[in-house]
């Protein structure tokens, strides 16, 4: 062989054989881009599992409260009390029937 | 071997030797070490094929300990709530504190293993600072030290509650003291804010959240579901990375009942100030909706507290209104009356000979406190005449007036369904003497509960329509059938309306601007020694006459004042809480003492309003 033939540019004839065959090339590059979108989109599908055990858990918080609150709610409310307090601090009673008037609409 | 072959080859080719000896010289060297690479390869594919192939399953489970999980999915009971959405029982989360006995006992010994192995550890500084942390746990919990100590002492136990239903914010300290082999669990705590009033109805349930009482027993399963959970997979900050499978359980449902707590509320409290004053055992009162069979009230007293129920007796527990009979006495006078109309064998204006106030029934007396001589119907439900309503009874075949007695529900359940409900007392017999279907007539010689008494008052109300009552919110209408004819139970219910106007047995029982109608009952209780001194005091009635909407019975037993009949005790009860509920329940007034106002519009309703 001769030292001009053994002499040879590698990057331009990596470029040369490239180019001759460019679906292939087209090819491996959608394989890249392929494979980094399913990296991506496992990400994401994480975050996402994150971000919806956090709102999971931020209900069921949410839940405890509310029920703590309607036990609270409902023991301020009970009826018996409501009627001590309005009759002791609002002097309001129980309408007598002589104090009623009913009112018929047409 | 081949080095004989190289040195041939130098001789016969000395001058070429030196360009091309060189790569053949060291040909078997490239071999081996390719060989050998090749070998590293191939080995790794096979253990990788190894690994991924033949046994993969080994790795997939260890990778599996580290990251899968499955978490329940948080579960508390279903709601109670009444009519109107008030909440009556409501579960809140709270935390079980539990203890592994074997890894405490674990962790002493590794810390004095470590001690022996390892001079510079100090083991006096952390037995110490241990000792102090149990020292928090028992402060917070209330717990003695050394009986908590004892409890979690057992090497061979791996699980012992510490303390149960322990508050979020107790936990949350008890977690920050990093016991080793104290942990928590979830658990859920239920609480009644209505408390007392509606504890019977509502019933409890036990430390487990299961109910054993009421209708929390009941409708157990409906209000309990079941636990749902998902399996997941986690990262090492343990969150949820991937959900893998989802298992839904059973959603626990609420229950809406058919109680009205306003009228609860108020029935307990009248109820329980009267068992107070008139010294009783107990009372119970109940209130139901005529053209539903809705129950909007059942109340008992005494009761009992069912958030804290240390110390509380089973008697106080006990729905009396449902599971305890007594004889009604005079309070079910109007099925003799109703039976004759309906029979025929007397009119709504016919005159019954009572003279002269006693007679002789096989070896027994019937007979009335004074002769009231020749009376007619009214006067014998306004007077509570025994020999009245004996001879109404004694008019119409037995069959005939038995089947009454059944067919207002006085022999069977009232259809509630509620948890201990008793069908009452009734010795059905083929042969009945005529005193005993006379004293059927006046209330003796049958048991009924409340319930089966306010089930027959409420048809009474509701002209002689028979329907189930119930507890529970229906969505669908519930079966009704006519047992009495309309005309008389009309007529029926305008002679009781005398019991509560002037001279009647219950003047304490009218209510102002309703026109009521109701029965006194006060009966003396059966003991071993016969009828003892002891009484029943009952007042059941309906409201307002001219177009029913509630039925209420109040039962007072063994009032131990003063006063002990029923026209005195029970009747002034009934009276507060039938005309409480009716105004709660905007049931117009229909008797003529009230102002009336008429408007053509909701604007003069207003101008009206603001005037008056």
């Amino acid at each position: 062989m001769s030292a001009l033939s053994t002499n040879f540019n590698l990057f331009s004839f990596v470029v040369a054989d490239l180019t001759r065959h460019p679906v292939r090339v087209l090819l491996f590059l959608a394989l890249l881009v392929s494979a980094g979108l399913v990296i991506l989109s496992a990400h994401h599908n994480r975050q996402m599992s994150i971000a919806i055990e956090r709102l999971m858990q931020d209900k069921d918080m949410l839940d405890v409260e509310w029920r703590h609150l309607i036990l609270e709610q409902s023991a301020l409310t009970e009826h018996n009390r409501i009627e001590a307090l309005v009759t002791s601090q609002l002097n309001m009673h129980r309408p007598l029937p002589s104090e009623e008037v009913v009112v018929r609409i047409k | 071997m081949s080095r004989g072959s190289d040195n041939s080859k130098n001789k016969n080719n000395a001058m070429q030797a030196k360009v091309n000896s060189a790569p053949s010289l060291l040909h078997w060297r490239f071999v081996v070490v390719v060989t050998a690479i090749l070998l590293v390869f191939v080995g790794l594919g096979i253990r990788a094929a190894y690994i991924q192939v033949v046994a993969p399953d080994l790795l997939i489970k260890r990778g599996d300990n580290r990251t899968l999980r499955t978490r329940d999915n948080p579960l508390h009971r279903g709601l109670i709530i009444d009519r109107n959405g008030q909440q009556l029982a409501v579960s809140v989360p709270v935390r079980a504190i539990w203890a592994d006995p074997k890894a405490i006992a674990q962790s002493i010994q590794d810390a004095q293993r470590k001690a022996q192995e390892d001079p510079s550890f100090d083991l006096k500084a952390k037995q110490r600072e241990n000792k102090k942390r149990w020292q928090a746990l028992a402060e917070v919990l209330g717990q003695n030290l050394d009986k908590l100590k004892a409890k979690v002492s057992n090497p061979e136990k791996r699980f012992v509650y510490v303390q149960r239903q322990v508050s979020a914010a107790m936990a949350e300290y008890v977690a920050q003291l990093k016991l080793t082999g104290i942990y928590l669990r979830d658990e859920s705590r239920r609480y009644y804010p209505s408390g007392e009033v509606s504890a019977h109805v509502v019933g409890f349930t036990n430390v487990d959240d299961t109910g054993i009482e009421g209708v929390e027993k009941l409708y157990n399963q409906w209000l309990a579901g079941t636990q749902g959970s998902r399996k997941i997979r986690r990262d090492a900050k343990g969150r949820m990375v991937e959900l893998i499978e989802f298992e839904e359980g059973n959603k626990p449902q609420d229950i809406q009942l058919t109680i009205d707590q306003r009228i609860q509320a108020l029935a307990y409290k009248e109820l329980k100030q009267a068992v107070q004053y008139y010294k009783a055992t107990s009372g119970s009162a109940i209130v139901v909706a005529v053209n539903s069979g809705e129950i909007l009230a059942l109340v008992n007293s005494p009761s009992f507290n069912p958030n804290n129920r240390s110390g509380v007796s089973a008697h106080r527990i006990r729905n009396r209104a449902v599971t305890d009979a007594y004889e009604p006495g005079s309070s079910i006078k109007p099925l003799a009356v109703l039976s004759a109309l309906e029979f025929g064998s007397a009119k709504a204006d016919s005159i019954i000979d009572t003279s002269p106030g006693w007679m002789h029934l096989g070896g027994n007396i019937v007979k009335d406190t004074v002769n009231r001589g020749k009376i007619n119907l009214t006067e014998i439900i306004r007077k509570s005449s025994n020999m009245g309503t004996s001879k109404l009874a004694l008019s119409v075949p037995k069959e005939f007036l038995l089947d009454m007695y059944y067919n207002v529900g006085l022999m069977s359940d009232s259809g509630a369904n509620m948890l201990g409900e008793s069908s009452g007392i009734f010795n059905d017999r083929s042969r009945w003497s005529d005193f005993e279907l006379a004293s059927l007539s006046f209330g003796y010689g049958i048991s009924v509960t409340a319930l089966q008494l306010a089930k027959m008052y409420s048809i009474l109300g509701d002209g002689g329509i028979k329907r189930p009552l119930s507890i529970v919110k229906q969505t669908e209408p519930v079966q009704s059938e006519r047992v009495i004819s309309a005309q008389a139970t009309k007529s029926v219910l305008q002679m009781m309306e005398s019991v509560v106007n002037q001279d009647g047995s219950a003047v304490k029982a009218a209510v102002p601007g309703y026109r009521v109608a109701g029965k006194t009952g006060t009966s003396r209780k059966a003991n071993k020694n016969g009828y003892g001194e002891e009484y029943v005091n009952i007042f059941a009635g309906v409201a307002p006459v001219s177009d029913p909407q509630l039925a209420v019975v109040i039962l007072i037993n063994e009032p131990k004042g003063e006063l002990y009949y029923a026209g005195q005790t029970a009747a002034p009860v009934f009276a507060k809480v039938m005309a409480a509920s009716l105004q709660m329940l905007n049931v117009p007034p229909d008797d003529k003492t009230v102002s009336s106002l008429a408007v053509s519009s909701v604007d003069t309703l207003t101008e009206a309003t603001n005037a008056g």
